[in-house]
């Protein structure tokens, strides 16, 4: 840049020095004077030009580094409890993202859950993303390390003034784990046509994990035992694809399946060739003020009756079934510069085991009917990347679960 | 025989244009030469066209667009030339996306309508489907930062909304400082 920068100005110089020269033998043409005029000021105006392209090249990143991250804090009570209010620092998240060149960056974001980690306090510090990416080709980028899964819409974009609702959605938190991460290796790219696809291999889930004694398992099967790339176990690695089309804008439409071994290739392990496996559809139409959306996901473990045997009598087996759905619609009610309000309303309705295998009659437990919840509220952005939630929520089912929440996020 | 004026916008025009293809990272797509034949295919040259944008004119654009002026801006212009008739304009710049710049470039007619936008170098992860021509058709024949609205008249994509929404906010701000141009050339 800076030798181009100096023969540029040479170049400049010369020509000056041409035009000088030859302004004597000019003399004679009666517009010299005058040219000589136009030239002093296409030189003026070259240095000009170059002066705004060293501000500008000066304005940039001065270093690969980039420093990102998001926030939110939570209040919760439940309509009927006061006594059960609670306010929390949610999460914080800071990014740290580093371009090695412009072909591969190293990504990162690391989260803190619930403002205090300690031995005695319930909060949480991860890593959520940590991994290297390599442009291959024009519209063809890999992914190693732990990345998220291209999964349903809030696992890759989940940032608070991304979505809508204080918390986020119960089908993309019980049955989508979100945030699910993997250590893998992942390809995705996009084409002129719109379409987005993703696919690789990675980790898996670790069903020696399972705790039968646990309510974990029933509020989220995939999510009581997820790996996040903590020790995790790599004898049974998993596979995935997504595939999104976006060739009509305001339009997505798309969906992913994932497979994978559970077993983990444990000794003595009562189910070695448990599976799992989600499948996964969404849709969502901006059309104007309009933001609506809809998405459905089911999963299955396979091979798992034996492992189910050894937990008869226990309040948590593993589901042969389990799965959800929503829709959603949001609407840009009020906009007046940076502010604007977007009333909404959801409706979900899931079931974390729909079914069961290898349990004697009598000793599987009841199944319970679908959690219908539905979920009315407003999002109030100060700014594009600051918003204010409220909402209340009602659970068809079992009313003393209805609750109120507030909550402030931001993204930067 | 071309005159030395000539001869001096020829180096200039090269020079700056070769500023930008200079940046020829990895993840360029196209340098501003190509896309200014993209967006002004009827032009035979580009004139590197000084902006001068003061303060003054920066809270105008800041004003008109209802956008921040990010830091350090300094878009460029160049006029693009069928003999010594002016056809329109391309103007290049570059906006963050999540976190990694965006480098794009717009062209506008002489009566400053939207010719077309195209995406230079995107950097990030998620949201290159800007890239996609869909989604860029959608600026076509809009004239002036107000027929430009990201929401309303520039739909999103979704998984990159950061990326649609600041793009569309920068060509907001192209075509305010074109509806400039375009009243400066009418007043002769």
């Amino acid at each position: 840049m800076t030798r181009t920068l100096h023969a540029l100005l040479l170049t400049c110089a010369g020509s000056t020095a041409l035009a000088s020269g030859s302004a004597a033998q000019a003399q004679a043409n009666s517009d010299a004077p005058a040219e000589l005029r136009q030239l002093r000021e296409d030189v003026q105006q070259l240095k000009g030009e170059i002066e705004s392209l060293k501000a500008q090249k000066d304005s940039e990143q001065p270093s690969g580094v980039s420093l990102y991250g998001y926030g939110e804090i939570n209040y919760s009570r439940l309509r009927n409890d006061p006594a059960s209010a609670t306010a929390t620092v949610r999460r914080g998240v800071v990014g740290f993202a580093y371009r090695f060149s412009e072909r591969t960056r190293f990504v990162s974001e690391l989260e803190l859950e619930n403002a205090v980690v300690s031995k005695d306090d319930e909060g949480e510090i991860e890593w959520e993303q940590f991994y290297i990416e390599q442009d291959l080709a024009k519209a063809t980028s890999a992914k190693l390390g732990l990345f998220l899964m291209p999964v349903g819409y809030l696992n890759e974009v989940h940032e608070p003034t991304r979505y809508f609702g204080v918390t986020r959605n119960l089908v993309e938190t019980a049955i989508i784990p979100t945030t699910w991460r993997e250590l893998g290796v992942g390809l995705h790219g996009t084409t002129e046509a719109g379409v987005r696809w993703d696919a690789g291999v990675v980790t898996g889930f670790d069903l020696t994990k399972w705790d039968p004694t646990s309510a974990e398992g029933k509020d989220s099967p995939l999510g009581s035992i997820h790996q996040e790339g903590q020790l995790a176990k790599a004898a049974s690695l998993a596979g995935y694809g997504a595939l999104n089309y976006n060739g009509i804008p305001g339009l997505n439409v798309g969906g992913s399946y994932y497979y994978g071994r559970a077993g983990q290739k444990q000794p003595d392990f009562a189910a070695p060739d448990a599976t799992i496996d989600l499948t996964e559809i969404h849709a969502r139409w901006q059309p104007g003020r309009w933001d609506l959306s809809a998405l459905g996901a089911a999963g299955r473990f396979r091979n798992v009756a034996a492992l189910n045997a050894t937990f008869a009598g226990q309040p948590t087996p593993v589901p042969d079934r389990f799965g959800g759905w929503y829709a959603q619609a949001a609407y840009r009610l009020w906009q007046s510069g940076d502010y604007s309000l977007f009333p909404f309303a959801r409706y979900e309705r899931l079931n974390t085991a729909r079914s069961y295998s290898g349990l004697p009659a009598g000793l599987a437990p009841d199944i319970e009917p679908d959690t219908r919840v539905a979920t009315v509220g407003a999002s109030f952005y100060l700014h594009p990347q600051v918003v204010l939630k409220l909402d209340v929520q009602r659970y068809f089912n079992d009313r003393s679960l209805d609750c109120v929440n507030a909550g402030v996020g931001f993204h930067f | 025989m071309i005159s030395r004026r000539e001869y001096l916008q020829f180096v200039a025009g090269a020079g700056v244009a070769s500023m930008w293809r200079s940046r020829a990272y990895a993840a360029v797509y196209l340098d501003i030469g190509e896309a200014q034949k993209l967006l002004l295919p009827q032009a035979a040259s580009f004139v590197p066209l000084p902006l001068g944008l003061d303060e003054a004119a920066l809270a105008e654009i800041a004003a008109v667009t209802q956008t921040r002026i990010p830091r350090g801006y300094s878009p460029r212009c160049w006029t693009g030339m069928a003999g010594v008739r002016p056809l329109g304009w391309v103007l290049a710049d570059r906006v963050v996306g999540k976190y990694e710049l965006i480098d794009y470039a717009a062209g506008f007619s002489a009566d400053g309508a939207t010719l077309g936008v195209e995406i230079l170098a995107y950097r990030e992860s998620h949201g290159s489907e800007i890239r996609g021509a869909s989604w860029r058709r959608q600026f076509l024949g809009r004239k002036g930062p107000s027929e430009l609205r990201f929401g309303d008249d520039i739909r999103n994509i979704s998984g990159a909304t950061l990326s649609c929404e600041h793009v569309t906010q920068g060509v907001q701000r192209l075509s305010a400082i074109v509806q400039r141009l375009v009243a400066a050339g009418s007043r002769g």
